[in-house]
């Protein structure tokens, strides 16, 4: 082998150019070992294997678009470098630009209705029997993410992350650090990690005074600030354990605490008239612009959940189930049940047909509408309401398939979803409300493409 | 505060139940090193698709009341 | 170009190997350490699903070639699937022996720790040591560590 090495290195030195380019695909990957050959008189360093050099890099694209509401290009570039065989840093770039309407929180009516936009000038108009929504909603966020992840200790490995945020009325900075143990002949890891979040919100026209209504466009609105702050601290422990040779679990318990504005600037609550059930109209100013109540929440919120997660190969098929239990102190439970199941085909390619449900019960403040006197004073921070759809009971379905093709590091994958939210209609509904469709269904369609290489 | 009581007591139960899972019979499961090929397998990874399941997420973050849970909540968004 | 100097290296090497004939493959069954007696023996276990091991190969090819006269190199390969690990060795030259343990018989008897673990043999064949995992930081030391048994 010496002789061999010590050939190559001469024949390396004299000719470079006569290997034709053709023969470079299928001996990319003996590079390192040549390599180490080569060295092996020097002997100052061994070759590195080729798949370990550079970035493996992944890029995205996921197109997002709701019936008659709000559409999303997300594009994403993600890159990871192993600086070891146990160490990794990861670098993503992820941008999302949104456009179109986005539902307010105002009820729909057999009368027309006219609203203010967010900056105070300008008004939209929403037929009669329609959804109220804000068709000026439109965003552009970007996002960077680093991740380092390495050992300190045998069986010991940290990862610190970090990310920023940056859109038009919202800028956010997170920090992360976690530790994760191996015990049990690598068969159990037990992590725990620690995030903590700093938001900025600048919202349009600045941050609405709790239950003020609106005014006619073009007057002054009735604002507090504008600047508002998040803090949001997560942690997670968690454990993975080894089954068999084909199967793992995890099981992960999350807490989470927000503290700050946590109230959605732009979502107000319709006041209807106790006779008719119609919004009242009281503005003289304005005569078509309904009287609403801007939305106020409370500025903590309190998230534990469950995660737990199994994953199977069957033969040359991967099984992968998961479910999640969340419970907040804004009275929200909710459960998350996901399917996917993996199914190979031809040449590397396989299909994978997935399934999620979800479902949640409403905030203990969500308020579909206000009836008449029952809406709180402007000003009235101590009281809580919100008619976001989100905060609302309600139900989620995906339904959906991806076809990827695999080979050695590089692949790609395209995968439609469709995803159906259906809300419970609120209770409570009178008069002419009662012809009305409050939480409408929304539909989504995804087509989500990536490249690895 | 009913519900703050009530989601500060849920949460222990959960913490406790996360508890008895690692020191129950962890030990008994398990392969040895050499046995791991088919869970060393790029799809038998727990995230074996990082980039669509952060974008899933995101989806679902703006679109529902819950997040996190798998990992970290999400957050550094103004859509929810 | 640097990359078609390594090719055209490469494909002599190539050559070459089938010349040097001096690395053989065979099962667990007919694997015996007293083959290797009177040479220092460095048994890695390793697998093709193993990122670290893959990582190793150009390293235990550059000790092969370092100590060719007094060290033996043995790679027990476990993969279940035999078709994986050649499908690995076809891409990569080996000048050291490979023994294919499918069973995980020699891995249950050595009772590997870790993927890959490399055991070091003296020349009587008792075990001097282990080494659990493959770092590019590991690297300096176990060289070091075979240079002194190999001069002893």
């Amino acid at each position: 082998m010496a002789v061999a090495a010590s050939g190559a290195a001469v024949v390396a030195v004299t000719d470079s150019s006569a290997v034709p380019r053709a023969a470079c695909t299928p001996l990319r990957r003996s590079l390192g070992l040549a390599t180490a050959a080569l060295l092996a008189g020097g002997g100052a360093s061994a070759g590195w294997l080729p798949d370990m050099q550079g970035w493996q890099t992944s890029a995205g694209l996921l197109l997002y678009s709701e019936v008659d509401r709000v559409r999303a290009l997300e594009p994403v570039i993600s890159a990871r470098k192993a600086l070891d065989t146990d160490e990794f840093l990861s670098l993503k770039l992820t941008v999302d630009t949104l456009t179109g309407a986005s539902a307010t929180g105002a009820v729909s009516s057999r009368l027309a209705q006219t609203f203010t936009r967010p900056s105070g000038n300008g008004r939209y108009q929403v037929g009669s029997d329609q959804t109220p929504l804000d068709d000026t909603f439109r965003d552009t966020r970007a996002t960077i993410n680093a991740n380092w992840e390495r050992p300190v200790a045998r069986d010991l490995t940290l990862e610190l992350g970090t990310a920023l945020s940056r859109e038009y009325d919202y800028r956010s900075l997170g920090v992360s650090a976690g530790l994760a143990r191996d015990v049990n002949e690598g068969n159990t890891t037990v992590s725990g990690a620690l995030s903590l979040g700093l938001d900025t919100g600048s919202p349009v026209g600045g941050e609405p005074i709790p239950f003020a209504a609106m005014q006619a466009a073009g007057s002054e609105q009735l604002r507090q600030g504008s600047g508002s702050d998040k803090q949001v601290v997560d942690v997670i422990l968690g454990v993975t354990q080894i089954i068999n040779r084909h199967s793992l679990f995890q099981v992960n318990y999350s807490f989470s605490n927000s503290d700050g504005y946590l109230t959605d600037p732009y979502k107000f609550i319709s006041v209807v008239d106790p006779l008719t059930g119609d919004p009242v109209f009281d503005i003289a100013e304005q005569p078509d612009l309904p009287t609403i109540a801007y939305e106020n929440r409370p500025d903590s919120r309190t998230k534990h959940s469950l995660y737990a997660h199994y994953k199977t190969a069957i033969d040359d098929k991967v099984l992968d189930g998961s479910y999640r239990f969340l419970v907040d102190d804004w009275g929200i439970s909710s459960h998350t049940l996901d399917v996917r199941f993996r199914l190979p085909a031809e040449r590397g390619s396989y299909w994978q047909p997935h399934l999620r449900w979800y479902q949640q019960s409403a905030a203990d403040f969500y308020t579909p509408f206000y009836v008449g006197n029952d809406r709180p004073a402007a000003g009235d921070s101590a009281r809580y309401g919100s008619a976001d759809y989100r905060l609302g009971e309600l139900t989620g379905l995906t339904v959906g398939l991806e076809y990827g093709r695999r080979k050695a590091g590089s692949g790609w994958s395209i995968a439609a979803e469709y995803y159906l939210q259906s809300g419970a209609e609120p209770a409570g509904k009178f008069g002419s409300l009662n012809e009305q469709t409050l939480f409408p269904d929304i539909t989504v369609f995804m087509l989500r493409f990536i490249r690895d290489f | 505060m009913i519900h703050g009581d009530y989601s500060r007591h849920t949460g222990k139960i959960l913490l406790a139940g996360l508890l008895s899972i690692l020191l129950s019979g962890c030990s008994s499961l398990g392969v040895k090193p050499w046995e791991r090929g088919t869970l060393a397998r790029p799809e038998m990874a727990l995230d074996s698709q990082p980039v669509a399941s952060a974008m899933d997420d995101h989806i679902y973050f703006s679109k529902e009341a819950s997040s996190g849970g798998r990992s970290f909540g999400g957050g550094g968004c103004g859509c929810n | 170009m640097t990359v078609s100097r390594h090719i055209a290296a490469i494909l002599m090497l190539m050559a070459m190997a089938g010349q040097a004939g001096a690395q053989q493959q065979v099962n667990a069954e007919n694997f015996d350490l007293a083959d290797y007696k009177g040479k220092i023996v460095y048994v890695d276990f390793w697998a093709s699903w193993c990122t670290p091991c893959r990582a190793s190969f150009p390293f235990m090819a550059e000790l092969a070639d370092t100590h060719a006269d007094k060290l033996a190199i043995v790679a027990i390969n476990v993969d279940e699937n035999l078709a994986d690990a050649k499908a690995f060795l076809s891409d990569y030259e080996t000048p050291f022996d490979i023994v294919f343990d499918q069973s995980g018989m020699l891995a249950e008897a050595f009772n590997v720790p870790g993927m890959p673990t490399s055991f070091l043999h003296d020349r009587n064949g008792e075990l001097i040591g282990q080494h659990v995992g493959f770092r590019k930081k590991d690297m300096e030391a176990i060289r070091q560590w075979i240079k002194d048994n190999v001069d002893n």
